[in-house]
């Protein structure tokens, strides 16, 4: 398991601004999301629009194609960054 | 004839599996739009150009790991069962997700064919799949389809008949990298040497191999029972996997994954042709009405309020008529029916099958009601949002958003709910919502609240009065299960993760079909549970008989109620009077509540026989409403009311709580500690009233 030391420039999904577009850098969750996340097609690399994130319930974002709602607990082990704007 | 051939339908939620199912084997399922609605392996069998095929439809899942009950169920068939064909229904609008479960199919060694659904759908948003480069690139074959309409299953079921015909292709090898694959032949060898591919006939060693290396439990206690020399080769995975984590500084789970994800794109880019997704843009726009801050919460209440509404007010009507057909039905028989004749056999009939089994069948129009509302909520997509929406609220009862869908449906009745339990990836969830639910008042409970309240309370406090019962059943609900969360049920949430479907408009066909697919089974523990309890509460009734004398020129009714005082449930009630005289009940109310344990609403039918002792035989017959009036007061109204709620749930409830939780301690320690709990409460309610100067 990785240490859950974060970066200056990551945080994590929990704290990110609805509107934001984020790449997933990786998780420090257990084994049971980390599987699920992935069978969704969230993997560390994976970018995504965070559509909702009000500061309490779950976090709905955006990725090619679904729409996930991720608990706050979990969002909260999901370490992103910003995504570099599109160019 | 019985079936020559085994064709599992796999694929994720929302993938339209089910709807093609449908199609495919003729039989009225149901199609869900909320993930995970296929919680039960149903299956129908279609003749092939002469062979019988079994077609299986699995649940719906993302993949095929051991984390939840879903994923297991499935692996388990496909382990368990080896179909002769996997269809891999695949949503050609979200393709490399959907293939992961592909993927995971082909590693396994199954024999597949790929099913791309929804191929309209995805033309019209500019997705252009070119089925055949695909085809040729994973080394499947693959059928465009379009589950709901039908369209391409013709073309589909010819592949899978040649597919039956012809040798399965080799399981799919996606090179992992030289680390990993050092790795993985490290295990693979052991697995061969042990000879596990003898032991579980066919598997492919480096499927094992790779699921060691991922750590799944559940695959190694599999092979556990059936090797002895297993923990040496977990042993030797769980290295691989500690050097596999140091070398990549991240979990087995996601470093295969991503190469999983590497030969997907590898397999799907060249053959698809993709402009940017439109399929979110109309169904965020709802979103952003429906999940918002100010306005979703609101909605959602009134959605509720408008379930309820409905479900009742409307569901009034037909219940109304089935009331006075069964009344008719059994006045009838009274009618035509000599006296003197085989009056046992009469009584039986009337008195046990008829009010018993009728009893229940009259809410039957309420419950289709509810679960085409509820079906009407999933089918769209708006389910999900609830979950969404509630999620915190359910989090405060230490459960999660998911737990509300089967929450909901207990308010119609608690046996369906049980079973919705199933879409709980954690078995700890699953437990303590299955605790729960028995408080949560099901459609049964209504007929007896209707009979209590305006027997004991003023008009203008029958509303509330049903609103504070509901009321009580939920936080309650909530004490308990935060109660259990922090001593019996201690530990780490499971992960919360879900997928909001984009919305659909249902057909209405789906819907009807969905909603009476439930309604068959509150009609078949009508048929089987209740009918055999309510002849065995007839016999309990009726034994010992009294004498003939006894009841010689009474009215029915009130030769009824002699019997049932002098038979084993009177004679039990009266042995349960030292128990229950604290909380206000005679031995009348016990002899109901005994019915009512095994369903509540017997209870009403049960109290109408026994109070009619009451009625002087030469005095016309008053309603039972007056006859509780006249008989009890209402702080035992009160009580009873508590009782109702919380005590002993029925026995189907019973029933399904031991099949789905597989122990027998459960559904026991539910229906005592609910008993229990009960009694206490209803005591308080008795002493406080006393201390106010009520009487019992």
């Amino acid at each position: 398991m990785t240490g859950s030391r974060v970066a200056p420039h990551e945080f994590s999904l929990s704290e990110a601004a609805a509107g934001s577009s984020v790449v997933l850098v990786r998780f420090s969750g257990g084994r049971a999301l980390v599987a699920r996340l992935a069978a969704l097609g969230v993997v560390p690399g994976t970018s995504f629009t965070v559509l909702k994130n009000s500061f309490f319930g779950p976090v709905i974002i955006a990725l090619e194609g679904s729409r996930l709602m991720v608990g706050r607990g979990e969002a909260a082990k999901m370490i992103v960054r910003a995504a570099l704007p599109a160019t | 004839m019985k079936p020559r051939f085994t064709v599992c339908l796999a694929g994720n939620p929302n993938s339209g599996k089910t709807s093609l199912f449908n199609h495919i084997t003729g039989l009225r399922h149901h199609t869900g739009n909320y993930p995970g609605v296929t919680v039960e392996i149903k299956e129908g069998v279609l003749e092939l150009e002469g062979t019988p095929v079994r077609f299986v439809d699995l649940p719906g899942t993302y993949n095929l790991s051991c984390f939840s009950a879903e994923e297991t169920v499935a692996r388990d068939f496909l382990l368990d069962h080896r179909p002769d064909l996997v269809v891999d229904v695949v949503d050609a609008t979200n393709l490399e997700r959907n293939m992961y479960l592909a993927v995971q199919l082909m590693e396994m060694g199954m024999p597949l064919v790929i099913a791309l659904n929804m191929s309209d759908v995805a033309e019209r948003q500019g997705i252009r799949i070119d089925h055949e480069l695909l085809s040729a690139k994973l080394g499947v074959p693959v059928v465009p389809t379009v589950g709901h309409r039908g369209r391409g299953i013709p073309e589909l079921l010819k592949v899978v008949r040649g597919s039956l015909h012809s040798p399965p292709s080799p399981a799919l090898r996606i090179n992992y990298g030289r680390e990993i694959e050092k790795e993985i032949e490290g295990i693979e060898k052991a697995v061969r040497e042990i000879g596990i591919e003898g032991g579980d006939d066919g598997l492919p060693p480096r499927w094992i191999a790779i699921k060691l290396l991922e750590g799944d439990e559940v695959l190694a206690e599999r092979l556990s029972r059936i090797h002895k020399r297993i923990p040496k080769l977990l042993g030797k995975a769980a290295e691989a996997r500690k050097r596999i984590e140091g070398l990549f500084r991240d979990t087995v789970e996601v470093v295969l994954a991503e190469r999983r994800y590497g030969f997907i794109s590898g397999a799907c880019h060249p053959a698809v042709v993709c402009t940017p997704e439109a399929r979110h843009r109309f169904s965020d726009k709802i979103d952003v009405v429906l999940t918002g801050r100010l306005t979703g919460i609101p909605i959602f209440l009134m959605l509720m309020y408008l379930v309820f509404t409905l479900t009742f007010k409307l569901g009034e009507i037909p219940m109304g008529w089935l009331e006075s057909a069964f009344a008719g039905l059994s006045s009838w028989i009274n009618d035509v029916w000599e006296p003197g004749r085989m009056d046992m056999l009469r009584s039986l009939i009337t008195d046990g099958v008829i009010s018993g089994v009728g009893g229940v069948l009259v809410f039957l129009p309420n419950i289709f009601i509810l679960f085409l509302a509820i079906s009407l909520l999933e089918d769209t997509g708006y389910m999900a949002r609830a979950a969404f929406l509630m999620d915190r609220f359910m989090r405060f009862m230490g459960l999660q958003g998911k737990s509300f869908i089967p929450m909901l449906i207990g308010f119609g009745c608690t046996v369906p709910a049980v079973m919705a339990t199933r879409t709980l990836e954690s078995r700890r969830d699953r437990l303590l919502t299955i605790l729960v639910l028995p408080l949560v008042s099901c459609g049964a409970r209504l007929p007896v609240y209707t009979l209590v309240i305006p027997a004991f309370f003023p008009a203008a406090w029958q509303g509330p009065m049903l609103w504070t019962i509901y009321l009580v059943g939920i936080l309650l609900a909530v004490l308990i299960a935060r109660v259990l969360r922090s001593t019996l049920f201690k530990g780490e949430d499971s992960p919360f993760v879900m997928e909001l479907p984009p919305y659909r408009i249902p057909t209405l066909r789906t819907l009807f079909i969905h909603a009476w697919d439930r309604a068959k089974e509150y009609l078949y523990k009508a048929g089987t549970v209740i009918l055999a309890i309510s002849v065995l509460l007839w016999i309990l009734g009726n034994f010992p008989a009294p004498p003939e004398e006894a009841v010689a020129g009474l009215p029915p009714e009130r030769a009824a109620a002699v019997r049932t005082e002098n038979a084993a449930l009177g004679w039990i009630g009266r042995a349960l009077e030292p128990f229950s005289k604290p909380i206000g009940f005679d031995w009348k109310i016990n002899t109901a509540l005994l019915g009512a344990a095994a369903a509540k609403e017997v209870f009403v039918a049960q109290m109408g026989i026994i109070t009619s002792l009451e009625n002087a035989p030469d005095e016309p017959e008053k309603p039972l409403r007056d006859r509780l009036k006249d008989e009890y007061t209402p702080l035992t109204g009160l009580s009873l009311l508590i009782f109702i709620l919380i005590a002993s749930p029925c026995i189907a409830t019973f029933a399904v709580v031991r099949k789905e939780t597989g122990s027998w301690l459960l559904p026991a320690a539910q229906w005592t500690g609910l008993t229990v709990l009960a009694w206490v409460l209803s005591f308080l309610v008795v002493r406080c009233g006393i201390l106010f100067g009520m009487t019992t």
